[in-house]
């Protein structure tokens, strides 16, 4: 990110028109502030209040913290729906991030390996990559219609005997968990593959020669260079996916939930935090305001978790590759 | 690719322009008052702003809401003929699918000045309460309908659109819906030996009966035909027999031991494997209905009342005679709709007059059943239909009188509809996924209810846990 | 000892190939998992219901004229077909991006051309809010529109997505990379104003990074389901994502090839302009990525 320092004799023209940047970000702060900042700070402002509808009346009330504590089950009496749904989101989260990581580091060093050269490379990235672009909701469907009761997938299984004759994914909390995860799995592993192929094209190729020369084999130098130099990438693919993960919606809104009352089946355990804003949105302002607050405090703090922890490793590990790039340089000469 | 991007790009850009136009039109307040013009688009072109028909700007356009077509086939094809100048002024607004359409009806009740605010709107069972309660309703003595008026409705619909403070009623059904079982008869002659509805019913006489039927069907085809798709169709059997409502007077949420019972009995039905344990309304629960019974899985029975006859068993295997009614273990019904008068009603005598016309007159009422086949909220005009002899159903097997057998249901129910709450709708369509969670989530009763309890309160913080 | 060693050469040779294949296969296999559910969909669109229900198949039947049938009077109920609610989706992306793509690269010019006090601050800022999704505000942002009458219209969908933080991010990256601030500097020597050389001169340059960063918004906002579920009441005015969800309602219910077909629908757009753009796509997501 190192900038050009600007040229000396031009310093003192560009003074004036320097102020023009304000014009240009203008129009993004404006739109920035009233159409996002400011909906921030209101649903900040709504989890303060009670807010009752009943028979199409409805009472405000300025309630303090009560939301919070209610949604958090702290309030006695009160279920801890927050927690309950997060876990549930996690969950389906985790079991969809893991193998993607895994299949996609695998794939990606397949797909960057120059010693042997697969062919239809540019192929694999476009297949792969391609669930990602069909909408989540259109894929939910489809899936929520493949593994049914009597979807073709599962009927086919069950002539196999793969299944059991009377399972049903639908009726079932880790088959619908399963497949919500495999959803969410195969329309990332592309997009993470891709991500980690250009972090790996990134690293300088004079350090796999110098470990070849030492005599170190693929394995090798994929667990001591490779992984540590894509720390960046995998940091960025982590925090995105997790954030985008806390805010899962479409795929289990529609894959098996209930009509009203967004509850993922079966027995509330695909109910995502998102589906449970949703479910309260018009009809308990205030205990969805300060779920989403709650949702944006979790998400903070998971982002800045990985931030710290993994950003101190970096370092650790930039200078440990800095030597070995050095060796390197020694060797090349 | 360079050509492909800018051609892609020049599209963009332009089609913008074209984009906010064409979103500019779709704003609603402009949509309809803009210009004259827009009505005659309207007429022509069935797409734009399809779900309302009729001239909205007019002074005197009396407008009336509903979620599908039924009133508007009432409407269109009885009103229209014996009270053409009434029916030119109706505007009628289709929201289109049950689900929103609460919501959308309730942003609009707030406005009074939008145009399409409702004079008069459509209202089901499950959720009448809730206007009845809301003071946005004018109750039918206050536009001049009187007893008499109502004497031929049935009580217990009634009783459901009176607003308990202050005994007034605010809305008016045209349709009665006593709760029935529905057998598939070729699978009856198969399985039970006998497509008599007499002796079928006697093998549905009572639960333990239920119970038999259900293990010999098991037995005898072998999992291919089972009693019931799913054991949630017990469901309104039992909810819609209780005897107390979903929360008390001081807003305590209480369980009905109709829904102990139908907890159980759905487990009994679970773990002996007499359902395909498919979930109301899915694509398996429906696909249950056209098997063959042997080589495709088939449901003997769906539970219902006369609309679910005619308008829910539209599989093709129901049609031609093959549908038995019987009454079944228990007493209850399902659903219901009438209409209801705003408060802020621009015509209250017009409204009077479709509430007669549609609710209590005995003679348009038959002339409604005849164009629609409901079964009606009116006892004369039921007995004048079954004397008439004119309504049949080719969907009942020969033999037997489907119209006297709705009758008799009727005169037989006990069912209290006064314990209906404004947020039946939302107790209802909740209850399945705790009752999924007891018969096969391997969670205890106890658990599966308080954690169904908590949903509720979570849902409606002013009711109470006790 | 020459023979020797082209024999272990020979020998690694075919040990190469064969991991080769090996992977080849698990690639394909791969490539087929990505495929497949999109098959079967396009195959079950051509099948009765009844057929469906009875198991896969890999051979299309002749339903397709009689589905397609069904899919329509079905639709008939709903106030909305599919293509209207195509249209209205597209009304609401594609203004949504353009306002995205092009407010995003002035303020990434904004910043990468003036040195003014803040840019800094500026430039941390828009860093910092690229973390924070928008679904968590999406309380106060209904609340707002409810406030300001802009409920069931498109207007809320267009305007919040109009300012986003990484396609300023990804724009800067790219100027860095491409557009040297001399350029500018000459143009203003030649009397551009400021507004005109961003417009004439640096845009241009852009079109490769605008191309790309359109396509994902618009795609972004195709398929979002969240927040139209929220601002949209309308039958009339449902978005696509939004019809995909009626096809989960009772009145597809009945007739399986029926909800294939709706959903073949919904999908084919997007398949086509990805497959005809895939190269472009495919590039293009790893160009936003971290660059250190």
């Amino acid at each position: 990110m190192a900038r050009k320092p600007a040229p000396a004799n031009k310093k003192r023209k560009s003074v004036s028109y320097r102020r023009c940047g304000y014009f240009f970000i203008a129009p993004f702060f404006i739109l920035y502030l009233v159409f996002q900042l400011y909906p921030l700070l209101n649903t900040f402002y709504w989890s303060f209040f009670s807010y009752i509808k009943r028979n199409l009346q409805v009472t405000i009330e300025f309630c303090g913290f009560q939301n919070y504590l209610n949604v958090l089950g702290i309030t006695p009496g009160e279920t801890a729906y927050f927690f309950t749904y997060l876990k549930n989101t996690v969950i389906m989260w985790l079991c969809g991030f893991i193998p993607q990581i895994l299949l996609s580091l695998l794939l990606a060093a397949w797909l960057t390996n120059n010693r042997i050269k697969l062919r239809g490379r540019s192929v694999i990235k476009v297949m792969t990559y391609m669930p990602n672009i069909i909408a989540a909701s259109s894929i939910s469907v489809l899936f929520g219609a493949l593994f049914s009761q009597y979807g073709p997938i599962t009927v086919t299984l069950k002539k196999l005997g793969v299944l059991a004759s009377n399972f049903d994914f639908m009726q079932n909390i880790s088959g619908t968990r399963g497949l919500i995860s495999f959803i969410l799995f195969w329309m990332w592993y592309g997009n993470t593959t891709l991500l980690l192929i250009s972090g790996m094209i990134g690293i300088n190729p004079h350090l796999y020669e110098a470990a070849e020369i030492d005599g170190a084999s693929g394995r090798q130098s994929f667990f001591r260079i490779t992984l540590p130099l894509l720390r960046p990438v995998l940091l960025y693919v982590l925090v995105t996916s997790a954030i985008g993960g806390f805010q899962m919606y479409d795929i289990p809104a529609l894959f098996n939930s209930t009509k009203s009352g967004y509850q993922g089946k079966p027995a509330d355990s695909t109910t995502t935090v998102t589906m449970y804003i949703m479910r309260l949105y018009s009809s308990d302002v205030g205990k969805a305001a300060a779920t989403c607050i709650l949702l944006f405090i979790v998400t903070l703090c998971v982002s800045l978790i990985f931030f710290f922890s993994m950003g101190n490793k970096e370092k650790r590990h930039e200078r440990k590759a800095r030597k070995l790039d050095a060796k390197a340089a020694r060797k090349s000469n | 690719m360079k050509k492909w991007l800018s051609l892609i790009l020049a599209m963009i850009l332009v089609l913008s322009f074209a984009a906010c136009n064409s979103s500019d039109e779709e704003t609603p307040s402009t949509a309809a008052s803009a210009s004259p013009a827009t009505d005659s688009q309207i007429a022509e072109d069935p797409t734009n702003d399809g779900t309302v028909t009729g001239d909205s700007v007019a002074d005197d356009a009396f407008v009336v809401w509903g979620w599908n077509t039924d009133i508007q086939n009432i409407l269109d094809n009885c009103f229209a003929e014996d009270h053409p100048d009434d029916y030119s002024r109706i505007v009628f607004v289709n929201t289109g699918g049950s689900d929103y359409y609460q919501q959308k009806l309730d942003e609009i009740l707030a406005d009074t000045d939008n145009e399409l605010y409702p004079d008069m709107m459509g209202l089901e069972i499950d959720y009448v309460q809730k206007y009845v309660q809301s003071g946005y309703l004018l109750s039918l003595d206050a536009i001049g309908i009187t007893d008499e008026d109502l004497s031929n409705q049935y009580t217990f619909n009634k009783v459901v659109c009176t607003n308990q403070g202050d005994g007034l009623q605010y809305a008016s059904f045209w349709q009665a819906t006593p709760g029935c079982w529905q057998l598939r008869a070729d699978l009856c002659e198969k399985y039970l030996g006998t497509t008599d509805p007499g002796e079928l019913q006697a093998m549905f006489a009572t639960w333990a009966d239920v119970e038999a039927t259900a293990a010999k069907l098991h037995e005898a085809s072998g999992g291919s035909c089972e009693l019931l798709s799913g054991y949630d169709d017990l469901f309104r059997v039992y909810s819609n027999a209780r005897t107390t409502g979903w929360y008390d007077e001081d807003d305590v949420i209480q369980i009905d031991e109709q829904i102990t019972a139908y907890f159980e009995e759905a487990k009994t039905f679970y773990d002996n494997g007499w359902t395909y344990a498919t979930s109301q309304w899915s694509a398996d629960w429906y696909a249950n209905m056209e098997g063959d019974g042997e080589t495709a899985n088939a449901a003997l029975a769906y539970t219902g009342c006369p609309w679910f006859t005619y308008w829910c068993l539209t599989g093709d295997a129901w049609q031609n005679g093959n549908t038995i009614l019987i009454a079944g273990p228990q007493s209850f019904y399902w659903g219901g709709t009438g209409l209801a008068v705003t408060v802020g009603c621009s015509d209250t005598a017009l409204a009077a007059k479709l509430i007669r016309y549609i609710t209590c007159d005995t003679a348009s009422m038959i002339k409604i059943a005849n164009m629609n086949s409901d079964y009606l909220n009116n006892a004369e005009a039921n007995a004048q239909l079954l004397e008439a002899g004119e309504i049949t159903s080719s969907m009942i097997i020969d033999g037997q009188d489907y119209l006297g057998f709705y009758n008799d249901l009727l005169e037989g129910m006990t069912i209290d509809t006064s314990i209906c709450t404004a947020e039946d709708k939302t107790f209802n369509d909740s209850l399945a996924t705790y009752v999924d969670m007891y018969v096969q989530g391997g969670v205890d009763y106890e658990t599966a209810i308080s954690e169904f309890i908590s949903a509720m309160h979570d849902t409606y913080g002013y009711l109470k846990v006790e | 000892m020459r023979k020797d060693s082209s024999q272990i050469d020979g020998h690694y040779r075919r040990k190469l190939l064969l991991e080769r294949g090996a992977k080849e296969l698990v690639c394909l296999l791969l490539c087929l998992l990505s495929l497949f559910p999109f098959l079967l969909m396009f195959i079950n669109c051509t099948r009765p219901s009844s057929a469906i229900k009875a198991g896969l198949s890999l051979i299309p039947g002749d339903y397709l004229l009689k589905n397609w049938a069904s899919f329509v009077e079905q639709c008939s109920g709903l106030q909305i077909g599919v293509f209207q609610a195509m249209l209205n989706s597209f009304c609401i992306a594609v203004p949504s991006t353009a306002l995205s793509v092009y407010i995003a690269s002035m303020t990434a010019y904004g910043i990468h051309a003036y040195r003014f006090r803040l840019r800094n601050a500026v430039w941390a800022f828009i860093m910092a809010i690229m973390l924070v999704p928008t679904t968590i505000s999406a309380i106060g942002f209904y609340q707002f529109m409810l406030q300001i009458n802009l409920v069931d219209t498109f207007w809320p969908l267009i305007l919040s997505a109009a300012a986003t933080p990484s396609v300023v991010f990804f724009m800067r990256q790219y100027m860095e990379a491409t557009l040297s601030i001399e350029m500018s500097e000459a143009a203003r020597m030649d009397g551009c104003g400021e507004f005109r050389t961003f417009n004439s001169i640096v845009l241009p340059l852009m079109k490769p990074a605008l191309a790309t960063q359109a396509i994902f918004q618009f795609v972004a906002s195709w398929n979002n389901l969240f927040m139209p579920t929220m601002i949209l009441t309308s039958d009339t005015k449902k978005t696509l994502p939004l019809f995909v969800q009626m096809l989960t309602t009772d009145q597809f219910k009945t007739d399986y090839g029926v909800v294939y077909i709706g959903l073949a629908v919904t999908v084919l757009p997007l398949f086509i302009v990805y497959f005809l753009l895939s190269k472009y796509i495919v590039s293009g997501v790893t160009l936003g990525g971290v660059k250190e």
